[in-house]
């Protein structure tokens, strides 16, 4: 099943029974992704043009079809759903520490800022 | 040999070369350091994550910086991301969304060994991405036109006039008539200056614009009336100077004066109050397109660089180069262009679609 080339040994299929396997989508998956990418880019847009619920519930509803968008990439276009436990953890952790940053830094909300010297004329200059 | 490679060498007793599984058509080279192919995979696909996660946080914190801002200065947001345009932004969603599809039909043909379908797939990504750049340029030609630039040559009024010409008044959607195209004959008072002696200096030149009835005083931005561009020099210092204006009992003002909105009127007549609105108003629309420009900007740069790996990956498959038999290298591309969509996914809605 492998020949030399260069050093490396050729090998012409993997074994699904490996624990590391990784399953490939088919073409028609890829499709039909793009097409549910396309379709929820027109409903996003349309939310934006013929709806209006308001600034809060208006950018979640945005949001959520961003999420739902970035979702069926990963999945499927990006083949966590094919990849294994390791790859699957790997994909979300990035996520997940992302929503930890920005629970963190929420608090940035509540500071009050600083002026800091130099930001504003200083008495002498306006005198 | 270790057991995990001569078990799967004795667990398929196919030939050399013709045994085609349906997924792995193309043969892959398997690295000394790995149990197996699919150990090998699985670790480059980890590999490409893990930078992935980086550039998550990279991104994170300028999507969190974005977030931070729309919830302090949420109409100052409405009312710039006017100037961008939704056509542009929808049409460029879908040339990135396309060229996402080209990318896993280049890997699917990868895959295949099905070399000039795969080459011609990523020439496809790559004539997407161009298009997506293209109108990139097109987008920021408008706004530098519109002196929508962060910097000094930032001018909101200016800017506002520009759109009203060009679109007439309050037809989009969440933007409500703006105060600054009524006023828009002063255009001195929208440069922006960072620091608050600029601000002053703005308000200044306002007053004096009203003391003067307002004669001479054109739509010209820069040339104010018989003043010329002396105004930004020691003339105005003068004026200031004279005016003995309290600045000491103002109410601390907020960040970069960006939260500057004068709870006391001490020393400043009503239409000076109306000029430090505005010129606050000018500071958060240009906090919008420094935060529009430092993420589009970037999100672009990343392009770029996906344009560069994708022509290597092309030369390298054209001249039969070993490492690119392997689909590998087009996948973990393919990882990254993704990623890339992905970012876009998220800054078209926010920056196009407020609401």
């Amino acid at each position: 099943m492998a020949h030399g080339h260069g050093g490396f040994e050729f090998i012409h299929h993997s074994d699904p029974n490996s624990p590391s396997h990784i399953k490939h989508p088919t073409l028609k998956e890829y499709w039909v992704t793009y097409f549910a990418l396309l379709a929820l880019l027109v409903v996003t847009v349309a939310l934006y043009l013929y709806t209006n619920f308001g600034p809060a519930i208006n950018i979640v509803m945005a949001m959520a079809v961003a999420i739902l968008k970035a979702f069926l990439v990963v999945r499927n276009f990006m083949n966590v759903k094919g990849g294994t436990k390791l790859i699957f953890l790997w994909a979300v952790l990035g996520f997940i520490w992302f929503i930890l940053m920005f629970g963190i830094f929420m608090d940035y909300l509540t500071r009050q800022w600083v002026d800091q010297s130099g930001w504003q004329p200083l008495p002498y200059m306006l005198r | 040999m270790s057991l995990r490679r001569m078990q799967s060498a004795t667990s398929k007793p196919h030939g050399d070369g013709h045994a085609h599984d349906h997924h792995h058509g193309a043969p892959q080279p398997l690295s000394p350091q790995f149990e197996d192919i699919d150990q090998q995979n699985e670790s480059y696909i980890v590999g490409m994550w893990t930078f992935l996660v980086t550039e998550i946080m990279f991104f994170g914190a300028l999507f969190f910086t974005y977030s931070l801002y729309r919830t302090l200065y949420f109409d100052a947001w409405v009312d710039a991301h006017k100037f961008l345009d939704i056509l542009w932004g929808t049409l460029n969603t879908f040339i990135l969304l396309t060229s996402s599809l080209t990318m896993v039909l280049a890997v699917w043909a990868a895959q295949q060994g099905k070399k000039w379908l795969m080459i011609s797939m990523l020439a496809v990504t790559i004539l997407c991405s161009f298009g997506f750049l293209g109108i990139k340029y097109i987008e920021y030609s408008a706004k530098f036109e519109e002196k929508l630039f962060p910097g000094k040559n930032f001018d909101y009024v200016t800017a506002n006039r520009m759109y009203k010409e060009h679109h007439g008044a309050g037809h989009v959607k969440g933007v409500a008539e703006s105060p600054a195209t009524a006023d828009e004959a002063h255009g001195d008072e929208s440069h922006t200056d960072d620091s608050h002696a600029g601000e002053a200096k703005a308000e200044e030149s306002h007053s004096e614009t009203a003391s003067h009835g307002e004669a001479g005083h054109g739509d010209g931005e820069h040339g104010d009336g018989g003043h010329g561009n002396k105004l930004h020099g020691k003339t105005e210092i003068g004026m200031l100077m004279s005016k003995k204006t309290n600045f000491d009992n103002q109410p601390k003002e907020g960040f970069n004066g960006m939260m500057a909105e004068p709870t006391q009127a001490i020393a400043l007549a009503n239409t000076d109050r109306e000029a430090q609105k505005e010129a606050a108003r000018g500071r958060r629309a240009q906090l919008f397109f420094s935060v529009y420009f430092a993420m589009t900007g970037l999100h672009g740069v990343h392009v770029l660089v996906g344009i560069l790996m994708m022509s290597v990956i092309i030369w390298m498959r054209v001249v039969d180069h070993i490492a690119v038999k392997d689909y590998m290298p087009t996948e973990l591309v393919g990882l990254y262009w993704h990623f890339v969509d992905i970012v876009w996914i998220f800054l078209f809605p926010l920056m196009y679609l407020i609401s």
